[in-house]
């Protein structure tokens, strides 16, 4: 019996699909990846039929590539070998909101657009990284480590427990959720990351591109969603003049929500009609600015606001005169209300998505180090980016600091127009030899996507060796997404 | 070698191999030198005196990282089993079962240093909590103490997670506590892992590239040994209010002064759990507090017996006049607020603070504005002074509603005559227990305190069968209701069976064994780790397992597993 | 089960308990948490930092003694001998074993020091010389005993008869007379009448210390009768060592409260410091240095009286009848200090380690007998320390203590006893 066939025994049919436009779609993101050749796409509804799918992949031995959201960037869902794509888009329950923990059930089919949603309704807000497509789902951003715009170390890693099935077919339940009879007789709420027992499984599981396991459901942090906010900018003629006042303001624990970004990303992100305020917003933003929000629950939320904000001018006019402090962005009008309400949401699904908006296509590459090093990389990214022609003004940046400004994840954004064959290799070899020169110079690629996880592995082959024989005892017929990361 | 050289164990070569690797006064034979590794610290009591800790066969201190790679090889080569130990806290983690261990003696390797602006600190393994303290401070950053007290190793600490009394923000057990990680693999390979792969200066940041290998270290696992040794790590830092924290006083009165326009201790007495509880759910939703404690009454006894009498004669004059009316009516919250930003925030905190603690009926007691259990814990062995014996019987992690079960099961059990007979009765109070994680997790204790005379069989007090009767509380009571409450143990492994627990937990267990065998081919990395309690059990306590335990494990496991329903 | 019959004193036996149950978890390694101010500095015992093997702490020695106590290790081990002996016996781990417990860590091993000569595996060979030279000469160092007088300055003229007993110790009246000269100074500058002892014999404390307990005794026994044939009322030490040993080790070998001995037991400190502030000393004379001041451990936390106790540990470890520890917090601590910024000119800072958390100089106990480098090694620790201070000069009011940091004083670090710089500011 063909492949389709078993698979469909599973899930039915109509859940095996293999049209030339299916494999079209599903073989390509929006990634420089080339285009995935695979037999079908299998979609699962429930744990069940998704694990015997593993079991069968492990008889017949081909390959799984797990997939949630119908949006990908990275190339790290394309299959590279074949075998099957894994949709499992329709498992897309909020199975339950937990509010006395400020946790939700989530199965990982669950996207932003629907979490946000259901949030806001109950009065709350997630924690969310910048501006996420609508489409992408809220474990698999998480699982690749899609930083927080809430920098705070409280806010950090907000994936607790998970539900997964692992390479060889083994049903799993990471953290304090592990516990039998969960939410069946037992009074946890799968609130604790680590376990069961003497490891911690949840670490096994990030960064691994759906290697390792296939994650089914987690359980996720939410906050109360702020009585007030207020938004502030500082902007700087240069990203190093801005590095200093973060790490003040970030150590004084002052504000939830905090980036650097620059002036190409904060006018693509910002403009409403394109291209004419785009270029307008550009001459007006400064090259950088620094964002933070400063937020209150309802908890005498004034005298909160006033407290951070008093903090903030006192570090600004202590260590920091010659920059601004302002509570507004010029030629922005309502920017400080925006701002924030942008920041705790999706990017709307009734627009382009604003990676997209400029040229219609973005690489990115992204990376983590401290913020002392952050202005050492931009020389590196824009000699290569001149090395190939590309305009250094088009670059986007984004700095995420993280966890009160110990590190940050920097990101370079590199827009270009998709349909153009040549600027796709000209953003490809950019991409390439730009990864190649940042990870000669310290930067920290926890998230070496296919493209670059050569260069990342060979340079760190004792490391890849080990994820080898670690891997082995999850996947053993090295079924789940081969070709990504060193597998 | 220092000492006496024999050779009983352990081959005359491969203490040469040793030497050569050491220096000749780092390694020692001699029985006098090894008889001081035995049993030492927390539950000495069942693991020492039931006859389980041994003396090891040698003593080795290493200097570097390559050293104790040098010496794990030769252990793989000779099949010598091997135990690391940094400050010796808990006698389950020393030489057990086996007289044939090398000691792995880790105390030379103290070495410590600061990156304040990235606010981080690199340790290696003998470094303790009140010496990273004493150099953070400074700098106004903090790492997360745990209740074993400041003179506990941070690396052995982070390894099972880190639990401690900031982590109400800080929070435990993420991977955002460590960050780079220095590891050598029970063969004796040295590995780097998060951003230290980069260079040696690059100790900031935790993730693996692709995933995280460094999980297999966490836990009693990578604590205990079983997993190789992890000789430098890490943790990142915290900051805090600026000041320093001075130290004043003498002896048993000393403690650190807290800047009182950045920190405040407040300690407020509720008539009801219940407020108690709600106070919390509040305080987690205003994102107020920095410490948040649910204090048992006994406790205050214990710090208020100081002086020169003898301070059980002291704890026992006034807990032993309290009435169970008396405790039950006054529940004790202590949170330490901390202004960070500025004073201003300490006082919106505090106003904030109460109002929450005047909705529920709160009572504000007095309380002195400074430190000994918090920033360097030096009052940590407060645990033994009641009876001699910190009978910690086990610890569950999870939800408010969780621990609100697990402790008014434990009640219950306090109050039967069986418990009362053999332990210190707590007078119906709620057991220990904290917030982490912005109140989404709950720390709790469970407590069983029996007389430590007694429970000494080499004594003329000895009470016969009271260390069997302490372990079947301990394994089946305790973990019963931990279990049926679904509570995640904290101290599986440490004072439970491994084996006996894993069905109700996903039968972690076989992936332990999975790893173990993958990456300690020759069984030399503590052998036996994480299975001593359960081969204590088996051996020698086999009562302190009950048919209600196993029917427990048994019907916990069979679920249903509700998580995700399928409909 | 019955309850346990304990006495506190030198029978090993009664530390059973304490070898067995203490929990140790860093206390007994590590200063006062609270005081610790990074890796350097934070080390309470010396033994233990030098070797590195636990066996030198007191958390080993507690597992040793269980050993010992339960048959399963053999008296006459060398090693044993030598962990037992590299010890100052300084009583840092006793302070941390009573900070929040109830364990007699010092006595276990006075007692432990007691039961190895006793098996006849002490003291060290080392220690023989000095022991015949105290029995045949009555003084640690062999010298003639009618030399021990030679200190005193001709202008000096000690009563026949007084109420006040100085008791100058071998070493201030044999090596260092500059201790001794300066204490008869401040006393007639403070128009206190003084005797001396004629032949003042050693105090015994090298004796006692190293576990000859039958000898120590003998001259406990024959040196109380000298002193209360003096009828003294008070007897005033400058050396911290024979201080201790008369107010404390006394009692303790005879089973007498220190209260019991007929006479108030002070160190010259404890009298200068009330003589300061009643104003019979007047500090005219400026000294102007930066100070820090070495707390030696016989005056500071081993120094509290003693009192006997026997009875029973009960229950819950309750003792019946109730008993007090000498926990080190009422030792002497403050009145040098106060001393010390009372003259004008000084400038007091102190060391990371002070007061009860004190790092002892390793002079002590017969450990600089045998084992020299050791002992050289734990002065030149405290030396260093002090340096970082800033401080110009070290301070102690021990001239062990002060021989201890001068034969190891590696830097430009001034050493000197307290009377020195007191006799000095004395107008």
């Amino acid at each position: 019996m063909a492949i389709k066939d078993k698979l469909a025994e599973i899930v039915g049919k109509d859940n095996v699909l293999d049209s030339p436009d299916v494999i079209e779609g599903y073989g390509r993101d929006h990634s420089l990846e080339r285009p995935g050749l695979f037999t079908c796409v299998v979609r699962p509804r429930t744990v069940a039929e998704t694990q015997k799918i593993i079991q069968l992949a492990n008889e017949a031995k081909f390959a799984v590539v797990p997939q949630s959201s119908g949006v990908h960037f990275n190339g790290s869902a394309l299959p590279k070998e074949g075998g099957v794509v894994l949709d499992l888009s329709q498992m897309n329950r909020i199975v339950e909101i937990v509010e006395d923990s400020r946790v939700a059930y989530l199965q990982v089919g669950v996207t932003w657009e629907q979490f946000c949603a259901t949030l806001e309704a109950k009065g709350y807000t997630p924690i969310i990284p910048l501006l996420p497509h609508a489409s992408r789902t809220v474990i698999t951003d998480y699982l690749e480590r899609e930083q927080p715009v809430i920098q705070n170390h409280e806010s950090a890693e907000p994936l607790l427990s998970m539900q997964v099935i692992w390479g060889n077919g083994e049903l799993f339940v990471t953290g304090s959720a592990s516990v039998g009879n969960f939410r069946s007789g037992s009074l946890a709420d799968g609130v604790c990351p680590t376990g069961p027992g003497c490891m911690s499984y949840d670490t096994f599981l990030y960064g691994a591109q759906g290697t390792i396991g296939v994650v089914t459901w987690g359980v996720v942090e939410f906050e109360q969603k702020p009585t007030l906010s207020r938004a502030f900018f500082i902007p700087g003629e240069t990203l190093g003049e801005l590095i200093e006042p973060a790490y003040s303001i970030l150590r004084a624990g002052i504000c939830n929500e905090c980036l650097l970004i620059n002036d190409v990303n904060l006018a693509t992100i910002l403009t409403e009609k394109w291209p004419e305020q785009f270029h307008t917003l550009r001459a007006d933003l400064a090259p950088w600015t620094l964002i933070m929000v400063l937020s209150a629950p309802d908890y005498r939320p004034e005298e909160k606001i006033q407290y951070q904000e008093d903090a903030l001018k006192n570090i600004m006019l202590s260590s920091f005169r010659q920059l601004d402090l302002m509570d507004t962005l010029p030629g922005i009008p309502g920017a400080e209300r925006r701002i924030p309400n942008m920041l705790s949401s999706h990017w709307p699904k009734d627009k382009t998505y604003w990676k997209h908006a400029y040229k219609g296509a973005c690489q990115d590459i992204t990376f983590i180090t401290t913020l002392d090093r952050v202005e050492n990389y931009l020389p590196i990214v824009f000699l290569v980016a001149s090395k190939y022609d590309y305009p250094i003004s088009n670059i986007g940046s984004y700095i995420q600091p993280l966890q009160d400004g110990h590190a940050c994840q920097v990101q370079f954004n590199f827009y270009f127009d998709s349909d153009d064959k040549a600027e796709r290799e000209v953003i490809k070899a950019i991409y390439l030899d730009s990864a190649a020169a940042l990870i000669e110079e310290k930067a920290y690629f926890n998230r070496p996507y296919p493209l670059i996880a050569d260069i990342v592995y060979r340079k760190h082959g004792e490391y890849a060796a080990l994820l080898k024989r670690f891997k082995k005892h999850f996947d053993p017929n090295g079924i789940l997404n081969p070709g990504n990361l060193c597998f | 070698m220092k000492g006496q050289e024999v050779y009983e164990d352990i081959p005359e070569d491969a203490c040469l191999a040793l030497e050569s690797i050491v220096g000749l006064e780092y390694v020692s034979t001699d029985p006098v030198i090894c008889a001081a590794y035995v049993g030492r610290g927390f539950d000495r009591e069942i693991v020492h005196f039931s006859g389980v800790s041994r003396a090891p066969a040698a003593v080795v201190l290493p200097e570097t990282t390559d050293e104790v790679a040098r010496i794990v090889k030769t252990c793989n080569r000779y099949k010598i089993p091997f135990i690391p130990m940094s400050t010796y806290g808990m006698a389950f983690g020393g030489p057990n079962f086996r007289d044939d261990f090398l000691f792995i003696d880790l105390k030379r390797m103290n070495k410590m240093w600061l990156d304040e602006k990235n606010m981080y600190v690199v340790l290696e393994s003998a470094v303790n909590f009140a010496q990273m303290h004493g150099e953070t401070l400074k700098r106004g950053l903090i790492g997360c103490l745990p209740g074993g007290g400041g003179g506990v190793s941070v690396l052995a600490n982070s390894l099972v997670n880190g639990m401690g009394l900031f982590n109400y923000r800080i929070t435990y057990a993420s991977q955002r506590r460590w960050n780079g990680i220095e590891w050598v693999s029970p063969e004796g390979e040295i590995y780097r892992m998060g951003s230290l792969v980069e260079d040696e200066d690059s100790w900031y940041w935790q993730d693996g590239l692709g995933p995280n290998v460094s999980g297999l270290m966490h836990g009693i696992t990578g604590w205990g040994g079983a997993m190789g040794i992890v000789t430098k790590m890490s943790t990142k830092l915290y900051p805090i209010a600026s000041e320093n924290l001075e130290p004043e006083g003498i002896s048993y009165d000393s403690c650190v002064k807290l800047p009182e326009d950045r920190m405040k201790w407040i300690n407020v007495a509720f008539s009801s759990e219940e407020d108690v509880e709600k106070t919390l759910g509040e305080m987690a939703k205003a994102g107020i507090g920095f410490v948040v404690n649910r204090v048992p009454g006994l406790w205050r006894d214990i710090a208020k017996s100081r002086g020169n009498l003898a301070y059980r004669n002291m704890f026992w004059k006034s807990w032993g006049k309290r009435t169970r009316e008396e405790v039950s009516g006054r529940r004790v919250l202590r949170v330490l607020l901390v202004g960070r930003a500025s004073k201003a925030q300490l006082e919106y905190e505090e106003r904030v603070f109460m109002d929450i603690v005047g909705k529920y009926g709160g009572r504000v007691l007095e309380a002195r504005q400074v430190d000994e259990a918090s920033f360097f814990a030096v009052n940590s062995l407060d645990m033994w002074q009641p009876t001699g014996m910190f009978g910690d019987c086990d610890v569950g992690m999870e939800s408010l509603r969780c621990v609100r079960a697990m402790g008014e099961g434990w009640r219950t059990k306090e109050t039967e005559q069986e418990y009362l007979d053999d332990f210190l009765d707590p007078k119906g109070d709620t057991p220990w227990y904290m917030s982490y994680n912005m109140g989404r997790l709950y720390y709790s204790e469970l407590h069983a305190w029996p007389d430590a005379a007694q429970m000494d069989p080499g004594d003329v007090a000895y009470k016969e069968g009271l260390p069997d009767r302490f372990m079947r509380w301990r394994v089946s009571e305790a973990g019963k209701i931990v279990t049926e409450t679904g509570n995640q143990s904290f101290f599986q492994s440490i004072v439970t069976p491994t084996r006996l627990f894993s069905p109700a937990f996903q039968n972690y267990d076989l992936w332990l064994d999975r790893f173990k065998k993958e990456f300690d081919p020759n069984d030399v990395s503590a052998p036996g780790q994480p299975y001593i309690y359960d081969k204590m059990v088996e051996e020698i306590f086999p009562q302190a397992v009950t048919d209600e335990l196993k029917e427990t494990v048994t019907k916990v496991a069979a679920g249903p597993w509700n998580g995700n329903p399928e409909s | 089960m019955a309850d346990e019959k304990l006495e506190l004193g030198l029978d090993l036996e009664n530390y059973r308990y304490d070898a067995r149950h203490y929990p140790a978890q860093g206390h007994a390694r590590w200063i006062d948490y609270n005081y610790i101010r990074g890796v350097d500095f934070s080390s309470r015992c010396p033994p233990w930092q030098y070797e590195g093997f636990d066996a030198y702490g007191v958390a080993g020695k507690c597992d040793i003694v269980d050993h010992l106590l339960s048959g399963n290790l053999d008296y006459s081990s060398p090693t044993l001998r030598e962990v037992v002996y590299k010890d100052p016996m300084c009583g840092s781990c006793d302070v941390a074993g009573k900070r929040d417990l109830d364990f007699e860590l010092q006595l276990m091993l006075e007692a432990l020091r007691v039961r190895m000569v006793e098996k006849g595996n002490g003291p060290m060979p080392e220690h023989l010389p000095v022991t015949e030279n105290i029995e045949k000469t009555g003084n640690r160092f062999g010298r003639k005993q009618s030399e021990r007088s030679n200190w005193l300055p001709k202008d000096i003229k000690p009563s026949t008869k007084a109420d006040v007993l100085y008791f100058v110790g071998c070493r201030a009246s044999l090596n260092d007379t500059k201790i001794s000269q300066s204490s008869a100074r401040v006393l007639a500058a403070a128009d206190v009448p003084f005797m001396l002892m004629e032949n003042e014999p050693c105090c015994g404390h090298f004796i006692y210390l190293t576990g000859q307990l039958t000898k120590a005794k003998k001259i406990a026994t024959e040196n109380l009768k000298l002193i209360w044939q003096t009828e003294a009322k008070t007897v005033v030490f400058n050396c911290a060592e024979c201080y201790k040993t008369i107010k404390v080790d006394y009692p303790k070998i005879l089973g007498l409260a220190t209260e019991e001995l007929g006479f108030e037991v002070k160190h010259i400190t404890e009298l200068a410091d009330v003589w300061i502030k009643e104003g019979k000393l007047n500090l005219a004379n400026p000294i102007d240095l930066k100070i820090t001041y070495h707390d030696p451990c016989n005056l500071g936390r081993l120094s509290e009286p003693w009192q006997p106790w026997k009875g029973l540990r009960k229950q819950w470890g309750i003792f019946d009848p109730p008993r007090t520890l000498r926990r080190g917090v009422n030792g002497v601590y403050e009145p040098p200090r106060n001393i010390l910024r009372a003259i004008r000119g000084v400038k007091l800072v102190e060391m990371i380690r002070h007061h009860e958390n004190a790092w002892c100089d390793g002079n002590d106990a017969g450990v600089n007998e045998a084992f020299p480098e050791f002992a050289a090694w734990a002065a030149s620790e405290r030396l260093r320390e002090a340096s970082l201070t800033g401080a110009e000069a070290i301070i102690s009011c021990c001239p062990g203590c002060k021989e201890a940091l001068l034969n190891t004083s590696q830097n430009n670090l001034q050493v000197y006893d307290i009377t020195e710089v007191l006799a000095k500011s004395i107008a």
